[in-house]
């Protein structure tokens, strides 16, 4: 089981609770995948076109941060915890 | 009894304001806390509102509201441009809602520069390809704000206008299939001498087509004041006997063909009103003359007023808004000759917009 941690603001937006819970996914793509299915919209808000994260957002599997890391190909154990989180920018 | 509303758009989120008597406001918000909100406007054919919501985090869109701004929908899909793009969508600079006989038809001017249409209603967004694929787009650069469409108008049946900085004024009279720039007679002061008419390059800071006189646009550039009466074919300087020719925002009365608004800044490096004396200025004689209107305002001030915020709501008398750079919404009731100050201390202003709502 993957339990997903949302900033709350886009959580609102997209009609999600921060902290979701998400089975049978076995990399980032798969998951945010698994989001837009249940989120229409979730991933142009958090995904460049050509498929990289947006530059200021910030991603960690665990404590380990991929926000650069191969786009979202990233492998995923049976049980993680994703932090999808804004990055320290802006005014 | 009408209700005038101001949409005021923001560095950290969109302000309404709504008042009975065009004196006394009450103000609701934010929306989109945080987010900057470049421009937003009244769709007067439906009573929807548009709002260019440009989130650092999340990306740029089109937001709608059906009830007055009190909910937003999250934005259409497509407003962005192939993933093999070079450019990418960073921001909504620019909403034009389409021709009265095409009610779901809206336009949006982003960055990078860029020309994008609904024919929904803003559920799904399409590039208006012909713009960028036009040759002189290796010309254009961003400006100090950014590489931005931020201008569109439709006048007639066919004819588009879009301007961006810097790139110039373009129209198309095939209502999107084709463009042509229409620069000819512009001054880009900032190039050097012998070149500086350039086809395209040129930093049009705004311009506003004249309702009542479709072929007439006004036109306030980087450093000069322009007219034309021919749609953009050729252009009249009208600017010289301003203190200063520089500035954000023009606009066209929507009933007088040859009266205008600006408001003059001095050029370059200061960019506020000369000596401190912020003002509205209006000729009434197609820019022959100007007449500085101070009346209510603070001085000294040394704030700024941006492209897209400066508006009128369409009344008789007319009522006249801008906001500026440091937070300060004004309005003036009676078409500029008095002010008083609707909101303070609010972030910096991109945009105002006003109508009248029965």
């Amino acid at each position: 089981m993957i339990t997903l941690h949302l900033p709350e603001d886009l959580a609102r937006e997209v009609g999600l609770a921060s902290i979701c819970q998400l089975a049978q996914v076995r990399s980032l793509e798969e998951l945010f995948a698994a989001v837009e299915r249940q989120a229409p919209g979730f991933l142009r808000r958090v995904t460049e076109p050509g498929g990289g994260l947006r530059p200021h957002l910030n991603l960690f599997v665990g404590e380990r941060p991929v926000a650069r890391e191969r786009g979202l190909r990233v492998a995923l154990g049976a049980h993680e915890d994703v932090w999808l989180l804004r990055a320290v920018s802006g005014g | 009894m009408a209700e005038t509303w101001l949409l005021v758009g923001t560095a950290k989120g969109l302000f309404r304001f709504r008042s009975r008597d065009r004196l006394h406001w009450q103000a609701f918000g934010p929306e989109f806390p945080q987010t900057p909100c470049y421009t937003a406007v009244f769709d007067m054919r439906s009573g929807v509102l548009f709002a260019g919501v440009n989130s650092e985090f999340y990306g740029a869109s089109v937001r709608r509201s059906r009830d007055l701004g009190e909910t937003w929908d999250g934005g259409g899909e497509g407003l962005q441009y192939d993933a093999a793009d070079e450019e990418k969508v960073t921001r909504v600079w620019a909403i034009a809602p389409g021709r009265a006989d095409e009610p779901d038809t809206v336009y949006a001017g982003v960055e990078a520069s860029g020309l994008f249409r609904s024919l929904d209603g803003g559920e799904t967004w399409s590039e208006v390809r012909a713009l960028r694929q036009h040759p002189t787009h290796e010309l254009w650069v961003p400006g100090y704000g950014g590489k931005c469409l931020h201008t569109v108008a439709l006048s007639g049946a066919s004819t588009l206008y879009t301007a961006c900085s810097a790139g110039g004024i373009y129209r198309s009279g095939d209502a999107g299939e084709s463009f042509a720039p229409i620069n000819a007679g512009l001054e880009a002061r900032f190039l050097p001498e012998g070149s500086r008419f350039p086809e395209a390059g040129q930093c049009v800071h705004k311009f506003d087509v004249s309702p009542s006189r479709p072929d007439r646009i006004w036109l306030q550039n980087h450093g000069g004041v322009y007219r034309s009466d021919d749609g953009g074919t050729s252009w009249i300087e009208v600017g010289r006997s301003l203190p200063g020719d520089f500035g954000f925002p023009i606009l066209a009365h929507p009933e007088d063909p040859d009266t205008a608004y600006i408001i003059p800044l001095r050029a370059d490096a200061e960019r506020w009103a000369d000596g401190g004396t912020l003002g509205v200025w209006r000729t009434r004689d197609a820019g022959a003359t100007w007449q500085p209107m101070t009346e209510g305002l603070p001085a000294p001030s040394y704030a700024s007023v941006l492209r897209d915020a400066l508006g009128h709501d369409g009344g008789d008398p007319l009522g006249l808004y801008f906001g500026t750079t440091s937070g300060s919404v004004f309005a003036s009731p009676d078409g500029g000759e008095h002010w008083h100050e609707v909101a303070g201390h609010l972030p910096r202003i991109f945009s105002v917009r006003a109508a009248m709502v029965p």
